[in-house]
């Protein structure tokens, strides 16, 4: 039974609406659940990411899933694939529903369409967003919805072929079986694809589950190990030409007089363009424009950054506590008995840099009916909308081809590096490729707000009788949400999360967000407000701890005595890093973020001022597991990240200014200093939680804690750094 | 015109001699398997192997390169060193890892029976995810690789 191909053309939509649906050639699912997907789009074979693996047969047409007369599977990924394993668990579910032979399932980026959408939890929105360790919980139903329909119509398509009721037939590993009769998904596709879509369908039953709850390897490591994996900054567009940007550094400045006689004349130099926030020198290689770009001579306009230094944010979070902040959260009433007595303690975080060891890069290519642009993005969606407005074209002209991201960590969900490279292709007519450098990166951070938080806990009878506690920082959401959320309360709540609505018990508790006015742009960075409140809740807990006579461990217990899951996640951690070896102290911390929690232990020494971390023993409850594996890596990875910041990262300002540029000045925790991290995984059935971020928000608080075991010494401003010298 | 030997294949390229070899390698001969990250031979994610030895080419001028067989991720055989890679599901963004990779090559030549504290020292790449861990385990995976190898290459 042969079909029509539909033709390579142009976008060509469906409407979200409509029911599953399926296009001749190759099998294709568009669902009518909310975001699902059905945005068709020929593949581009300028960029291919190294990881789908061509499948011989004619250019299929797919939403999620596209299966080829050779049996090769071929999903695509609605979020980026940044480290954190998407390409091989997104691929999970599908293939779990879909019951496919896993060794013929490929991944692809999937283009930049509504349709690829999902929620963002709030006021209904959604997006093609790949943030907030929501790729696998955004999507988890959808895309067993959508394998399961998949199967649904190769099953008819079999039993009809033979005559046979689809109820009496099977799948297994790619084929549909019935008696003796045997077809596999490649055969039957393109019959499969001209069928009706099942209106509704049936989801595996957890408890038969083959592949989810497994560890195969990840499909997008053997192009990452022999090289031919294709990030941002390797993207080649026939025709491109090389370029570099040089952004201002002061947050809230512009570039003010340039001088780029020198540079003009260099070989190989095509353009400078001036841009209010950058200048952008063009050449004919990369290493020409960056020559090019040192040579060109310019003035900064600090604007609002003019005299901004630590001090005066230290002084701006100081002001802002001391006028009160709103109060996110009031419950008990104070309940002092005689013995009670007061403990205050002030802690700081400072501004961190995302340092992807990727730089920022894009490519673009705008002619008069179609935009292109290639990056390694996070926000597809918000990059299609932009890049319409910049070009003046409809949406449905923008192509987003998203490579493979060096690192995201939050920071590829700003547009800049996009932005700028598209202006630039539309300034010379021609495709620009921009890479920016380390420095230039750094120059143009969205960083991690830093932070000031002031505790007061009224201590008696044994336990924690009133916490009160006030973060103030700058607001992260006040850049991308209006302002009745941004400043409400759930503005507040997203600042002050883990500190209000924890899962300790305290009779008492009033939580406040002092929110800070500053022009320093601050961004998504990995676990967010999580990577200070963690720290901050966590070791105030210890001082009450100790303040108290009370061992930390069982005072957590204690508090804990609500919560079931959170207290087994802890004395799993605790169990699991057994007794304290020989010469090292130990720290413990619990933080929930993302929907998972995680209890880290580190054992570590202090020799002349210098920590070292020799071990880090976590345990996680993230609910249902896609890939064991995965969730050990990501907590590994979010602990070793979160060591980097309780030892080294701090950005310091001057006139509104980034001062560290690289490496050196902002160094990252390396080989030499990295511990040991092993990860232990409570077995649940609950809901999945989040596993790119939950990881690290605990570190820093376990190492300060067990810090303090070793020395006495109560670390209450990060990092670490010369402090214990 | 600069005259190279990269993945055993000669090439004469016309670009001014002081060009960074990444940059040569990446832009003129189109092999994007190694990476740009600090540009300051800090990181270690642009590491090759020239001459034997891992160099950071990112601050390596390709004119010191001349004379000297280059060798990138590209051009890195089946080798026991990727094998464990995979084995221990290394990367997570990947983006360093090529560079880990060329680094481990060249330290394994030199020290082909490292305790652990020697990979600490001896491989100081940079890794922003945090696979330093295994990272290790996967080094001193690929040293009993090849010591397997090369005992079964002396007995009959």
């Amino acid at each position: 039974m042969s079909r029509p191909l539909v033709p390579t053309g142009p976008l060509l939509n469906i409407s979200r609406r409509d029911t599953l649906r399926a296009l001749g050639g190759g099998l294709v699912v568009a669902f009518s659940l909310p975001g699902l997907a059905s945005a068709l789009e020929p593949v581009d074979p300028t960029v291919d990411l190294g990881v789908a693996t061509p499948d011989g047969a004619p250019a299929h047409l797919n939403a999620w899933i596209r299966i080829a007369p050779n049996g090769v599977v071929t999903l695509r990924m609605p979020a980026a694939e940044m480290g954190q394993g998407v390409y091989t668990s997104l691929p999970m579910l599908l293939a779990e529903a879909l019951d496919c032979d896993w060794a013929m399932v490929r991944a692809e980026s999937a283009p930049a369409h509504p349709d690829y959408a999902r929620p963002l939890g709030f006021l209904g929105l959604e997006s093609q967003l790949t943030g907030g360790s929501w790729s696998v919980r955004g999507y988890w139903t959808p895309l067993l919805e959508a394998g399961a329909a998949a199967r649904a119509m190769l099953v008819a398509e079999a039993a009809e072929q033979w005559g046979v009721d689809p109820a009496a037939c099977t799948t297994v590993a790619g084929e549909v079986c019935h008696g003796d009769k045997r077809a596999t998904y490649g055969s039957l596709a393109a019959g499969a694809a001209g069928r009706k879509p099942p209106r509704k369908v049936s989801l595996p039953d957890p408890a038969a589950y083959t592949l989810l709850g497994t560890s195969p390897p990840r499909l997008d490591l053997p192009p990452k190990v022999d090289g031919t994996a294709v990030f941002g900054v390797d993207v080649k567009v026939e025709g491109m030409v090389h370029g570099t940007v040089v952004p201002c550094p002061h947050y809230g400045g512009k570039v003010g007089k340039v001088d780029d006689t020198g540079a003009r004349g260099m070989p190989g130099v095509l353009d400078v363009l001036v841009f209010p926030g950058e200048v952008v020198v063009l050449a004919e290689h990369f290493w020409q424009a960056k020559k090019a770009a040192d040579a060109v001579k310019i003035e900064w306009d600090p604007g609002e950054g003019k005299g901004l230094d630590d001090t005066a944010v230290e002084a701006a979070l100081v002001a802002a506590i001391a006028k009160g902040g709103s109060r996110i959260q009031r419950e008990g009433k104070a309940v002092a008995t005689a013995d009670s007595t007061m403990l205050e303690a002030t802690y700081d975080a400072p501004y961190l840099e995302h340092a992807t060891m990727e730089p920022l890069s894009a490519t673009a290519r705008v002619t008069a009916d179609r935009v292109d642009v290639w990056t390694g993005t996070q926000a597809q969606q918000m990059l299609r909308t932009l890049a319409a407005r910049l070009a003046g074209v409809p949406a449905d002209q923008v192509f987003v081809h998203t490579t493979l991201l060096g690192g995201g960590f939050g920071r590829r969900s700003e547009l800049d590096a996009p932005r700028v490279a598209l202006q630039a292709a539309m300034a010379i007519d021609r495709p620009v490729k921009l890479i920016w450098t380390r420095e230039a990166t750094f120059a143009r951070g969205a960083l991690r707000p830093a932070a000031r938080c002031q505790f007061r806990a009224t201590l008696g009878g044994g336990t924690i009788q009133r916490l009160e506690v006030t973060l103030a920082a700058q607001n992260i959401l006040a850049r991308f949400a209006p302002g009745f959320i941004a400043n409400g309360k759930m503005g507040a709540m997203v600042a002050v999360e883990g500190l209000a609505e924890g899962p300790y018990h305290f009779p008492s508790i009033e939580v406040k967000y002092a929110a800070v006015d500053l022009p320093i742009t601050v961004g998504w960075w990995r676990s967010v407000h999580g990577s200070f409140n963690g720290f901050f809740r966590e070791c105030f807990l210890d001082e009450c701890a100790h303040a108290l006579g009370r061992d930390p461990i069982e005072l957590r217990r204690e508090l804990l005595r609500d919560n079931p899951r959170h207290r087994a996640v802890l004395d799993l951690a605790v169990d699991k890093a057994g007794v304290v070896p020989a010469g090292m102290s130990r720290g413990v911390a619990l933080f929930e973020s993302f929907g998972s929690i995680v209890a880290e232990v580190a054992d570590v020494t202090v020799s002349d001022g210098a920590v070292r971390v020799h071990r880090v023993v976590a345990a996680v409850d993230c609910g249902r597991v896609v890939h064991p594996d995965t969730v050990r890596a990501q907590v590994m990875g979010g602990a070793t990240m979160g060591l980097s910041t309780a030892l080294y990262e701090r950005i310091t300002m001057k006139d509104g200014a980034a001062q560290e540029r690289n490496f050196h000045t902002y160094p990252l925790l390396g080989p030499a200093d990295a511990p040991s991290v092993d990860v232990h995984i409570v077995p649940s059935t609950e809901p999945p939680g989040g596993i790119g971020e939950p990881g690290l928000p605990p570190l820093p608080g376990a190492v300060c804690n067990a810090v303090f075991a070793a020395t006495g010494k109560r670390v209450r401003r990060l990092p670490i750094g010369e402090q214990l010298v | 015109m600069l005259e190279l030997v990269v993945n055993g294949t000669p090439h004469a390229i016309d670009v001014a001699p002081d060009t960074p070899l990444l940059w040569v390698v990446r832009d003129h001969l189109g092999l994007t398997g190694t990476k740009f990250a600090c540009g300051m031979g800090l990181c270690g994610a642009c590491t090759m192997i020239v001459g034997g030895s891992a160099l950071r080419t990112c601050v390596l001028p390709a004119s010191a390169a001349v004379g000297q067989a280059v060798t990138t991720i590209e051009g890195l055989p089946a080798h026991p060193v990727k094998d464990a890679w995979i084995a221990e599901q290394v990367p997570q963004c990947g983006y360093c890892q090529p560079g880990q990779i060329m680094a481990t090559v060249a330290f394994l030549e030199t020290n082909p029976n490292p305790t652990e504290q020697d990979i600490r020292e001896g491989v100081t790449n940079l890794c922003r995810c945090g696979t330093y861990d295994r990272i290790r385990k996967a080094i001193l995976r690929a040293a009993q690789a090849r010591a397997a190898a090369s005992a079964s290459k002396v007995e009959p």
